[in-house]
């Protein structure tokens, strides 16, 4: 917050020109159409493969008996781990009284919103016909990991969905009184969210009271949602899985593709929407420290799930072993480890690499780094079961994801980047009562 | 000497390995002494049986049912018993290579008794059509089953209180009924999976009985009932004779399945008490600060209305 006093027509002017540049992207759609149609491309796209999968099923994609959980799995688990971030930077950060964090929040939120969104629909394809999901409601059983993993997908998208609507009230209210040449389902949209907010001092307190209290629950829900994601894999014996760390391994290296995703979301609005004023290299110098601590964490869980298996060298978890560090899988396997760990870890604590542009650059092949990993934990264990099948096919050694599935998941991924687009054109981005507040002008002003 | 004996081992490795790599290759031989060995009890039909299931449970996994050629594709190939391959060997070979085995074959010397062997060996045999018995051994009927009446019938005589049965065998000798001797009963209780023997088969004295002793701790259903069967072991020879009751002998038994506890292994009627709690409880923590946040943000609408 800074100390200055300004004067009366100094906030003004000051806050009707951050309400102007933080709206200006909201209204003028520079490339969005190119956008937009690149997007229902992909969309499309996942519409016929869906189709194809729905008509012909499952075997379509190139799961079977021995890798019965193929792309669409690991797919989840990056959804998963993509949308952690809203806790890690909102609640953590925000909690722990970080002040740097208010512009860079709603990005986080929007993401963790998206990504939590979609990775439920992911386990409905995963699952061929659509109204299997049904089972899970008539069969599903309260041990099953399964059900918790549901139940826990749902309650995070809510508590995230809420996350992002109560920040936005007061903002709401800025909006529609400034944009009124908008579209009129956006000006609804925008009079319904502000809820009546004419920021008199009770309805400051329950508005702060209420995000306090989502804050605070959010952080055991998130933690939840990727423990019990690493459980779906962590109580089965299978070597590779059968581990104890895997709750705090996904919990930690989700962070780290968390970090790696906003700082990608970061940098496209800071050059799209020309928000350089507000997301500053200050900002991208403090994502890039956390980013390193992250990434730091996340070493600590990877050297204890392999270097303790790896000492020991137990039947099973040998060939697992080997396979990922030297034999077929090692090609993704480092891939992974050092795009997506070594490289966050040590690059970033040198300055330069905290500048937009490289840290850019790391945080999208650590995104990539990130999602081979969960197909690597996912996938190779599975093709050496304990019990060998007799007569097995050869093909069912090995496991390559077909069109329609590639397809799929190309989908899911353009539909939470869709879901993110709309969330950016309807709503700042940049939380503007929040960040007007630290940059000192007072709540008459913004709530004029 | 030290140096001798690893030198030693060195040198009886390589052989060994030597011969074995050689006689894989070439048709598995066996030594003469061994190859002209016979069964010292002839084939009879009750062997074959036993062999039956001898065969099934430790050789059918490999060599498939026999005669229909369904082995499992190993190499060196496993092979069907019924085929020219086993036919030609002589009951000594066969006995040898089920003894001794070699490569993917186990040696089945500690699994089965020598009559268990010789038995699977009478049971493969009778796949054989020419196959004709060797000298000296397996051609007379078994000495045990001496009687040669006809229609044998059985008579049998509970004791309650000692759980004995004493089963007399009558059989038709020239129009009349008298006592069957030197011939085996069987005793048995029915099982889930086939027949327990209670005993060995009793061959009867020269009044044609033969008795057996239940033991008194064997699981019945939940009245402690078991259906006892008893019957001639030769009924190759005399024809099916059969008798069965169902007796209250056992003790009753009640299957408790592990699925009607509260387990995590359980249905989903039967989830543990501390899981239910844990789950419910935190949904519901959950919910209630998310529903109070609803009613905040009710509240934070109607003061705007003011």
């Amino acid at each position: 917050m800074s100390s200055e006093k300004l004067t009366k027509e100094e906030a003004k002017t000051r806050f009707e020109k951050m309400v102007s540049d933080i709206t200006r992207p909201m209204t003028h759609h520079y490339g969005l159409n190119v956008w937009i149609f690149v997007l229902l491309m992909i969309l499309s796209l996942f519409g016929y493969a869906y189709f194809i999968q729905v008509r012909d099923g499952l075997g379509v994609t190139g799961m079977h008996d021995y890798a019965a959980w193929g792309m669409y799995i690991a797919n989840f688990v990056f959804f998963v781990a993509a949308a952690l971030v809203g806790m890690l930077i909102s609640a953590v950060l925000g909690l722990s009284g970080q002040k740097w964090i208010t512009p860079v929040s709603r990005i986080a939120e929007m993401i963790a919103v998206a990504f939590a969104m979609i990775a439920g629909l992911v386990i409905v394809f995963d699952m061929g016909r659509p109204d299997r999901v049904l089972n899970v409601f008539i069969h599903g059983r309260v041990q099953s990991p399964i059900v918790w993993d549901l139940t826990v997908v749902t309650t995070y998208t809510i508590i995230s969905t809420l996350l992002l609507v109560l920040p936005l009230i007061p903002d709401m209210a800025i909006i529609k009184k400034r944009l009124t040449n908008a579209p009129k389902w956006q000006m609804m949209i925008w009079n319904m969210l502000s809820l009546g907010w004419i920021g008199t001092p009770e309805q400051y307190k329950i508005l702060h009271r209420s995000i306090r209290a989502l804050l605070i629950l959010i952080v055991p829900v998130a933690l939840m949602i990727h423990t019990v994601t690493s459980w779906l894999f962590a109580m089965t014996p299978r070597a590779g899985w059968n581990s104890t760390v895997f709750g705090p391994y996904f919990v930690t290296g989700a962070f780290v593709t968390g970090v790696a995703g906003v700082i990608v979301a970061m940098y496209f609005f800071r050059q799209n929407y020309k928000l350089k004023d507000y997301l500053t290299d200050f900002h991208f110098d403090k994502m890039g420290k956390l980013f390193v601590l992250v990434a730091m964490v996340y070493m600590y869980f990877n050297v204890n799930e392999f270097f303790v298996p790896g000492y020991k060298m137990m039947e099973g978890e040998d060939h697992h072993i080997l396979t990922l560090f030297v034999g077929s899988w090692a090609g993704l396997f480092w891939f992974a480890q050092i795009f997506g760990n070594i490289i966050p870890m040590f690059l970033p604590i040198f300055k330069f690499f905290r500048k937009p542009m490289p840290l850019m650059i790391i945080s999208v092949l650590a995104v990539l780094g990130a999602w081979i990993k969960r197909y690597i934990i996912v996938i190779p264990g599975q093709l050496h079961p304990f019990l060998p099948v007799q007569n097995v096919p050869d093909k069912f050694h090995f496991y390559v994801p077909t069109g329609p599935e590639i397809a799929i998941t190309l989908g899911t991924i353009g539909m939470a980047i869709t879901i993110i687009t709309i969330l950016a054109k309807i709503f700042p981005v940049i939380p503007i009562w929040e960040v007007a507040e630290e940059k000192g002008i007072d709540k008459e002003t913004i709530n004029e | 000497m030290k140096f001798n004996i690893f030198n030693k081992s060195i040198l009886t490795g390589f052989v060994l390995s030597l011969a074995f790599s050689l006689s894989a290759q070439d048709n598995w031989t066996v030594p003469a002494n061994e190859s002209g060995k016979v069964c010292p009890t002839p084939f009879s039909s009750t062997m074959k049986m036993d062999g039956k299931d001898i065969f099934n449970k430790n050789c059918k996994s490999c060599h498939g049912d026999i005669g229909k050629n369904n082995f499992v594709p190993l190499t060196p190939e496993p092979g069907d018993p019924a085929s020219e391959k086993f036919s030609k060997n002589s009951d000594g070979d066969l006995f040898f290579k089920i003894t001794n085995g070699k490569g993917a074959m186990p040696k089945f010397k500690d699994q089965l008794s020598e009559s268990e062997r010789w038995a699977v060996i009478s049971y493969i045999r009778s796949f054989h059509k020419d196959y004709t018995p060797a000298e000296g051994g397996n051609e007379t009927a078994l000495e045990a089953a001496s009687f040669t009446g006809k229609d044998l019938k059985l008579f049998v005589n509970k004791d309650q209180v000692n759980l004995e049965i004493t089963t007399e065998v009558q059989g038709n000798v020239d129009g009349e009924m008298v006592p069957a001797n030197g011939v085996r009963v069987g005793f048995f209780i029915k099982r889930n999976f086939g027949l327990l023997p209670v005993c060995e088969p009793v061959t009867t004295d020269d009044k044609g009985i033969a008795k057996a002793k239940f033991p008194n701790d064997l699981p019945g259903d939940s009245l402690g009932n078991y259906n006892i069967i008893i019957k001639l072991i030769d009924d190759d020879m005399f024809g099916k004779v059969e008798y069965s009751e169902t007796l209250a002998w056992g003790k009753s038994f009640v299957y408790d399945n592990p699925l009607n506890h509260r387990a995590m292994w359980g249905n989903r009627g039967n989830a543990p008490i501390w899981l239910l709690l844990a789950y419910f409880g935190m949904l519901l923590s959950a919910f209630v600060v998310i529903g109070y946040v609803m009613l905040q943000l009710k509240k934070l609408k109607s003061l705007g209305k003011k």
